[in-house]
């Protein structure tokens, strides 16, 4: 399976790093084919131009310098976004990247005289968001989880209609251990491992397959 | 009241523009001192590069002399009027870069003994957004509206008494379909609403049940005869239509 790992850290030995390698090196080794697109280390400029707004019907021709990336997404049968949270949601430059790789021709059509989009990614069947918040999970539930709904909710509704999405997260990283740390990569491995595997709720209630074996 | 207004719209032929004419000149009228920030104009980079990171990790941030500018107007400013276009359900990136990048500890927030965080931005009074959004209203709320819980809830629990922050959202759905009435309906609504003067605790309480017994977007119907607002000057055809694309679907 074809996996996009999306990455927006600046620093380059933060624990963000660390689970960009861990997810890389999980997925890899599962078998998937990888592509990973760092926010940072590309020098990516999440601004949208006034030209890239006035001319937003021109899709990639206007934007030549995000070819690869849209291709990247147009073969991705998975996405998994790896970020910290800050105030609430994605770093300004992966929004950035939504803002400006997520356009015409991409992300959806417009038909003419139409007001409604069609997604056009609807191949992309797993969507993984692994991140990291700095306050403990109830300021964040006060604060009505703002990244979260815009991406468990919101760029959902471009993917495929029974897309099937992880929401791996770490909370309270101002104080938590090391312990804690190591916990939680102990189950970001595991969760990433059953990436592809058929759902709980596919299998729960399966009959058997005949084979030689069991047919009486 | 000091008033800090921040735009975040690359164009300023767009309905946008109009929207930050339409408050600067509203807020003047009622007495406030605003000051206005033009991200897009200021080159503002809304990207938190890795010194400014890990400067910000160990508690001593180091602005660049353009974000030190808006640090200083943000501690001054009673009052934060937002005034952007939704772009994905959320803030644009250059907004939200600004918040990352300008509200640093010492600032924004500060930590306690035991490492718990507090609001720190004391002379905090109101928030003001002004949003324009692609999709319908009930679209909107069932997303969960990711730019509004960023500025009301995040921004406001930054206050060390939060309750004392006042909140007026004022925004426009379906932007891609408005016709010009509605567009002018909507700035003299943000007119009206930014140009009252200061409520008082009981007006304040009497907005509340209106907006609970009618939702905002239906309490204003758009008005018969000349719009209040002249709109010949915008391009209305090509401007903003993203911020419908992205959003509906």
């Amino acid at each position: 399976m074809n996996v996009l790992v999306v990455y927006a850290h600046p620093h380059p030995a933060s624990f963000g790093a660390a689970l960009r390698d861990q997810v890389v090196d999980t997925l890899s080794a599962a078998g998937h084919r990888v592509d990973l697109i760092d926010l940072y280390r590309e020098g990516f400029d999440p601004l949208l131009s006034p030209d890239e707004l006035a001319q937003h019907r021109a899709g990639l021709a206007q934007r030549p310098t995000l070819v690869g990336h849209a291709r990247l997404v147009a073969e991705a049968k998975a996405v998994v976004l790896v970020y910290p949270t800050w105030w609430g949601g994605p770093p300004a430059m992966l929004k950035g990247w939504f803002d400006r790789v997520l356009c015409e021709g991409v992300a959806y059509r417009l038909p003419p005289g139409k007001h409604r989009i069609r997604p056009s990614l609807r191949h992309i069947k797993h969507l993984v968001v692994v991140t990291s918040y700095g306050s403990p999970r109830w300021i964040n539930a006060l604060q009505g989880e703002p990244g979260r709904r815009m991406i468990r909710w919101g760029l959902r509704t471009l993917l495929h209609p029974l897309v099937r999405t992880q929401w791996i997260a770490l909370y309270d990283m101002d104080r938590n251990t090391h312990a804690d740390r190591v916990a939680f990569q102990q189950q970001l491995t595991q969760r990433l491992q059953t990436l592809g595997a058929p759902s709980r709720v596919m299998t729960a209630n399966r009959r058997p397959v005949r084979t030689k074996a069991n047919t009486p | 009241m000091n008033t800090l207004v921040i735009w975040a719209h690359p164009r300023s032929e767009s309905y946008s523009h109009a929207l930050l004419q339409c408050s600067v000149a509203a807020l003047r009228r009622a007495g406030h001192q605003v000051e206005v920030i033009d991200l897009y104009a200021t080159g503002f980079q809304p990207a938190m590069a890795d010194a400014e990171w890990l400067a910000y990790r160990q508690f001593r941030p180091e602005p660049d002399a353009l974000t030190l500018g808006h640090i200083e107007q943000v501690r001054r400013a009673e009052q934060l009027v937002f005034v952007y276009p939704t772009w994905w359900f959320g803030l644009p990136a250059i907004l939200k870069g600004w918040l990352e990048r300008t509200m640093v500890p010492g600032l924004a927030f500060d930590f306690n003994a035991s490492g718990q965080i507090r609001g720190n931005l004391g002379s905090l009074r109101r928030i003001v957004g002004v949003a324009t959004y692609g999709s319908a209203p009930w679209y909107v709320h069932l997303i969960g509206d990711a730019g509004r819980r960023t500025l009301t809830r995040c921004l406001r629990i930054s206050s060390p008494k939060p309750w004392r922050v006042r909140v007026s959202w004022l925004a426009l759905y379906r932007l891609d379909t408005a016709t010009a009435e509605t567009r002018s309906a909507f700035l003299a609504h943000v007119d009206q609403v930014l140009s009252a003067p200061p409520a008082t605790r009981l007006t304040w309480f009497h907005s509340r049940l209106r907006r609970l017994s009618r939702p905002s977007h239906r309490r204003r119907p758009p008005e018969a005869g000349p719009p209040a607002f002249p709109l010949a000057d915008l391009e209305l055809d090509s401007i903003d239509l993203r911020v419908g694309p992205g959003e509906s679907s």
